[in-house]
């Protein structure tokens, strides 16, 4: 195949690709988190959490960590939205990593699993 | 007028098959498709437009500098689109566009333009774009936060490379590690980013490229040995149960596409014996050496740029010259 031959064959490929991705890049739509990756900066390392593992595996509802809301049919808020890094004093509303903690660990713990770091916190 | 060329200097390879260079790319782009084709497989849609915008915008950063420096276009030689196709592989299926788009400018322009094209890197184009995007937005090329939304797959979705990393640390690693038997990292029953999960279909295209000689063969061997030795020396001699084994760091992380796509690479690797074999267990060695006792989880990356530098040096050591000097009386 000559130069010309191969550059046209190029230009080609790179056009029909660009256009390929372009039109999957638009057509994918994010679905529902399923898995969330928490990671907030600290030195222990991110979490992921699977909301499909807790529901299917454990039988966890949606309201017994998303407790702001009326039933499993309602918006569920995020834990961020309320949970600040830091809370104002004299919030009454506890803090993201201590509400993880209590929420996670407790949960855990009633169940009868003893929890290390390195079980959630992932480097 | 003499026209007869007597010498010819040119970059490298010196040794090379005879093939033009768009007849290697695309043997190499042929060789990366199965594991880029299960990696499709798996993620879908989003992992089929990552690697689709990779190419296709590496060439186009390719032309537009073509342009921009008025040389003739070079897309055709196929050496921009497997530079976006191995670029596509590292990545995780859902990368924003914009990541794209930059990382991709960045590997072209920094990784090849700025040394005048192709030949005249002295680093690995895709290693290079790679470690500064992933310097830049490393968690946007995070696998784990990446298959976040969306993605159930019946195996253990952990990244294993990732996910051994805190067990290294609390003394756990051949414990985390076994939970990814070799079987599971070959046949792709494991998430990575979307041309590493398939180990088998790595080594097949590495074969096929070794067999037709675009990849030296010491390379890729000596790469493989170091990483080997280095892990089994680790496992062996560190705490018990501390360490993963050596299977483990070769089918994981980017050890595969490192040791069979970054060795194919003629500018940034050794064109002698000795040198090529220093370079390669250097690299294994680095690679082990970061995963298990430095900072980030995968240490390829880091292995390969710091080799890279090494390289005209190991460059240096050559085969005597054959003949003699003779003094004149």
């Amino acid at each position: 195949m000559d130069k010309n031959k191969e550059r046209l064959l190029a230009l080609c490929l790179m056009a029909a690709l660009f256009l390929v991705g372009a039109v999957c890049y638009a057509a994918y739509s994010q679905e529902e988190p399923n898995r969330i990756l928490l990671d907030f900066g600290g030195g222990q390392g991110k979490v992921m959490f699977g909301h499909y593992e807790h529901f299917e595996d454990f039988d966890v509802a949606c309201i017994d960590c998303h407790h702001t809301a009326e039933d499993e049919l309602s918006e569920m808020q995020k834990c961020g939205d309320c949970h600040l890094k830091s809370m104002p004093k004299g919030d009454p509303c506890v803090a993201r990593k201590d509400a993880f903690h209590n929420q996670c660990i407790g949960c855990h713990e009633d169940i009868g699993m003893d929890l290390a770091c390195g079980d959630c916190h992932v480097k | 007028m003499e026209t007869n060329k007597k010498f010819v200097v040119s970059y490298a390879p010196h040794c090379h098959n005879g093939d033009r260079i768009s007849k290697k790319s695309y043997n190499m782009m042929l060789a990366a498709l199965p594991a880029v084709f299960f990696g499709i497989l798996q993620y879908g849609v989003a992992a089929l437009s990552v690697i689709c915008l990779c190419v296709s915008t590496a060439m186009a950063w390719e032309l537009l500098f073509n342009r921009i420096m008025k040389q003739p276009p070079t897309i055709g030689d196929g050496n921009a689109a497997l530079t976006g196709l191995i670029l596509g592989m590292l990545m995780p299926p859902v990368v924003p566009w914009w990541v794209i788009f930059t990382m991709t400018f960045v590997t072209i322009l920094l990784g090849k333009v700025v040394y005048g094209g192709m030949g005249g890197n002295p680093f690995n184009p895709v290693v290079l774009g790679y470690a500064i995007t992933r310097l830049s937005w490393g968690v946007f090329l995070d696998v784990d936060a990446s298959l976040a939304p969306g993605y159930i797959f019946d195996f253990n979705m952990a990244n294993p490379i990732v996910a051994i990393k805190s067990a290294v640390w609390t003394g756990a690693g051949a414990d985390a590690a076994a939970a990814f038997p070799p079987q599971v990292l070959l046949l792709g029953q494991h998430c990575a980013s979307i041309g590493t999960m398939f180990g088998l279909g790595l080594i097949v295209g590495g074969l096929y490229l070794i067999v037709r000689g675009y990849l030296r063969w010491e390379l890729c061997l000596s790469y493989l040995a170091g990483v080997i030795v280095t892990a089994a020396l680790f496992s062996a001699f560190g705490p018990e149960g501390k360490y993963a084994g050596a299977a483990f760091h070769v089918l994981t992380g980017f050890t595969l596409i490192a040791a069979f796509f970054f060795m194919a690479e003629d500018s940034s690797t050794p064109v002698n014996l000795i040198p090529m074999l220093i370079y390669g267990i250097g690299a294994g060695v680095l690679t082990v050496l970061i995963r298990n006792i430095g900072a980030y989880p995968d240490g390829v990356i880091y292995a390969f740029l710091l080799m890279n530098i090494l390289n005209p040096l190991l460059d240096n050591i050559r085969p005597k010259a054959l003949g003699k000097v003779v003094e004149n009386e």
